[in-house]
Order: structure tokens, then sequence, then C-alpha cells
């Protein structure tokens, strides 16, 4: 018997259903469907949040005045901003199938789509942090999870990216902090204008051989509409959308990509605002003007920390603690 | 303590091997956690939600989920039965703690099982536990760390 990698690409769809249909897919992977590689265009913008994620990290008046739906994902990752111009694909296998450790799993399953964007013309590659990179810019969103006993990752291609509207949705503690995260999300995050239509052409054989499976254009099954309907009804519903409580983050941080993040503290009543690409500080604010003043310059933060112990050791501390926890 | 490729697998309890998990009877009640091969194969734990005291879950049910590296995954009870407690507090202090010490402080969820003698898989107990863990790591092709090496 041959062994089938079922391909459905569903075109563009509406922003609910770029998040159900491949939701409603992994049900029916777990539940027996083959493996499936699917493909959608939504067309219109919302904001997706990782299933652990509180829906109190986006700011309301923006998502509000923007008119802009939430829905949470089953997968991981944080909030972003999705729009017209992202092709998202998702594979989607049994969890037996996949490496014994998540970020090899991950990293095996995005394997196929970095060849998929070198076959389009794109120079991409997989960064030690599983990020699909251009050079040093993210070039693709992903996210991974189980879903009964499946196991998904998705990811998209950026044809054309709205950095304002992507840094707006998040609620900043201040203008600094939020004009540092879309600076940073400018340097470090990349659209890369492609053919859609050849990038899954590209996809479709690259993920055929390297899962060894026959690829056949395939649809949705009875059940996997079933579980479509539900969840249809479970995306938009607020107790879903809201989540459940989630304990406070001892202080603010925004994500751009793997080792990049813009980050704000205070203690005692002294705020810090600190943009990190690993170790290096890109900017760092310290309360007073003068204190900015005195650690402006330092490249790293082991340099920063020092210069700012000797004024003081507690905020210091601070930058220190922030810096060993980059967000997830 | 017993291990093999850098896993342990303490003696003291019951092993879900397949479901990388560890199961620990006091009275009628069970307490669950992952064991060494699980917290190896996540990686460093980035988030956790527990199902709270008082659901009810399924055999193979999720009694927890846990994120890490973008990844979210379930943690699956044997038991159908109630959550009566769950480790949220040290969870909080410290996210990592199961990546520390998935036997002792990172333990996940305490339930009441309504059967104790009818899990979805067998449970494993002794050098039977060892051995099958021993042959499921070869399969797996893992080598343990926690975060403290």
């Amino acid at each position: 018997m041959t062994h089938q990698l079922r391909i459905i690409d569903f075109g563009e769809v509406d922003g609910l259903r770029s998040q159900t249909l491949w939701h409603a897919l992994a049900y029916g992977v777990s539940e027996g469907s083959p493996p499936t590689l699917s493909f959608m265009e939504p067309t219109e913008p919302y904001v997706s949040i990782g299933y652990h994620r509180s829906a109190a990290e986006l700011d309301p008046e923006v998502c509000g005045a923007e008119g802009l739906p939430v829905y949470r994902r089953m997968v991981g990752g944080g909030p972003v901003y999705i729009d017209r111009g992202q092709l998202f694909f998702q594979v989607i296998v049994p969890a037996t199938t996949v490496e014994a450790r998540r970020g090899d799993a991950i990293r095996r399953l995005l394997s196929p789509a970095v060849a998929a964007f070198n076959d389009v013309g794109i120079e991409a590659s997989l960064d030690r942090g599983n990020e699909v990179v251009l050079g040093d810019r993210k070039i693709c969103g992903h996210a991974a999870g189980q879903i009964g006993n499946a196991v998904v990752v998705v990811g998209n291609v950026i044809d054309s990216f709205n950095h304002t509207a992507a840094a707006s949705i998040v609620k900043a503690p201040s203008v600094e902090a939020r004009r540092e995260f879309l600076t940073l999300m400018r340097r470090f995050v990349s659209p890369t204008p492609t053919d859609f239509a050849a990038f899954i052409a590209a996809a479709r054989k690259r993920y055929s051989a390297a899962l060894d499976l026959v690829a056949v254009d395939g649809h949705l099954t009875p059940g996997e509409e079933e579980h479509l309907a539900r969840l249809d009804r479970l995306f938009v519903d607020p107790v879903w959308v809201h989540g459940v409580h989630r304990p406070s983050e001892r202080w603010w941080r925004a994500k751009v990509k793997s080792g990049v993040w813009v980050a704000h503290a205070k203690r005692n009543g002294t705020g810090l605002m600190v943009a990190l690409e690993g170790e290096r500080v890109r900017s760092l604010r310290v309360g007073s003007e003068e204190l900015t003043e005195l650690i402006a310059g330092s490249e790293t933060v082991p340099e920063a920390v020092r210069i700012l112990g000797e004024r003081d050791s507690e905020l210091a501390e601070l930058l220190s603690e922030i810096a060993s926890r980059p967000p997830a | 303590m017993e291990s093999y490729r850098g896993c342990h697998v303490p003696p003291d309890r019951l092993y879900d091997i397949e479901g990388d998990l560890w199961v620990r009877f006091e009275g009628e009640l069970a307490r669950l956690g992952m064991t060494d091969v699980a917290q190896t194969r996540m990686g460093k734990m980035v988030s956790i939600v527990f199902k709270k005291p008082g659901r009810r879950v399924r055999a193979g049910g999720s009694v927890a989920t846990v994120e890490s590296a973008k990844w979210v995954g379930p943690i699956h009870t044997p038991f159908a039965g109630e959550v009566v407690e769950v480790n949220e507090a040290a969870f909080a202090r410290d996210i990592l703690i199961a990546n520390r010490d998935p036997y002792g402080e990172g333990w996940i969820s305490v339930i009441r099982p309504e059967d104790p003698t009818a899990p979805k898989r067998p449970l494993l107990e002794g050098r039977e536990a060892l051995e099958a863990y021993m042959a499921r790591i070869d399969e797996l092709d893992v080598s343990c760390f926690r975060c403290e090496d």
C-alpha cells in the first residue's frame, strides 16, 4: 500500500477559517486521516494568540478600533497580527512519527519548507532557534503543537507585512517601548514577495520527499467537517478567546524573533526599558536622563550591568535578570 | 537511583512508559508527574495550564498542557477520575521546576481515580519498568539532561 501525503489548498478563506480549517485537519489526522499538508490565504486582518498566552497582552483600543477579531490557536507562541498577503501552510502528521525531542521534530518539519523557499529563489535557512531566516531576518512565523494524537507545525510565507499594525496590537507600557518594538520588527522581520503557487508546488514536492509519502490532492472528510463546525463556534466563544486566568508576567516583554526582544520593568518606581539582540544591547533607557547617559554606549549586557551597578545595584540586578530570561 | 543514558527511573513509583508519565499512589489518590524522558523531550518549559481541582478527566485525557519552544502539548492521565490538587504554585515560582526535579517538586497533579485498577495502559514498576524504559529510550534515541546539568 502506498502511503499518502494529503494535499489540500483551501485558497482564500476568511480569518476564522484560516485558523479553524487546519485545527479540524489536526483532529482528523489524530483520528486516522493521512498525514496532511495544507495551505490557505486569509482575506482579512485579525489577531492570533498562542494557546497559553493572555488576551490581556493585546491592546484592546487598537484591536477594537481596527475591528480586529482575536482567535486563540491551539499551538504555541505569542500574539501575532495576520493579514492579506500571507500564505499559511500546515504540516500535520501522527505524533508517533516525529522525533522524540520537540525541537528536533520542529526542525525536521520546517526543513522542507526552507527547501521550498530555496526552490522559489529565496535563500532561506533555519537558524539555531528554529527560525526560518534570510540572513538575520525572520521571514516566516511558526508554531507547533500536539492536538490529539497529531502533531502540527504551522508557518507562513509573507508577501507583504504591515510592521506598524503588527507592533500596534500588543499592549505596550510606554510610547518608547512600542517605538522600540516597531524598530526591531522593521529591522528583523522581512516579507519575501513570492509567487504563492510556486511555493505551494515546491512545498508539495519537498514535504512529499522528506516524509517519504506520495502527494495526493484531497479534501476534508465528513468527520473533519464536523470538527470544523465545532471549531468555528469554539473560536468565537469569548470564554475560549480570553482563556483561563494566567498569572501576570513579572515584566513586559515583546519578542520580535528568537533572541531579539524588548522588555520594560520597574524597580522602586524607576523604569527600565531594554532592547536586546542576544547579549547585545541595542537600546537601553533607565530612569533619569543622567542614568541613561551613563550607560549609553554599553554594547553588551554584562557591560551595562557593571556600569549601572556602580550607581544602582538593584536596577543592575533587574537588567541582568531580564536579560537571562528571553521570552519563548 | 536507577538510570539509563542519563534518564532516571526511580523504583519507588509506577510508570506509563508510552505516556512518559509516573504515578505514585497515596492512599486512594494518585500523584502524577512527567518522567525524566518527558522533560528532556519537551525541553525548557515556558508555560503550563492545569485542569483545575474538581474537574473530571477521562482516562487518556489531559490534566495539563505545557509549552516549550512554541510547541503546546498535553500531559495525559492514565485514569479517569477527579483532579483534587495541582502543583500550580510551584510552577508559578519556577516554571523550570519539572525540568529540574521531575520526580519531586515538579509533580503535576493529584487525581482521585475512579478505578485505580483500570489504567488506560498498563503501569509498570521496578525492574520491569526500568527495562521497558531502557527499550523506549533506545527506540527514541534520547539521553536525558536536567536544567541544572
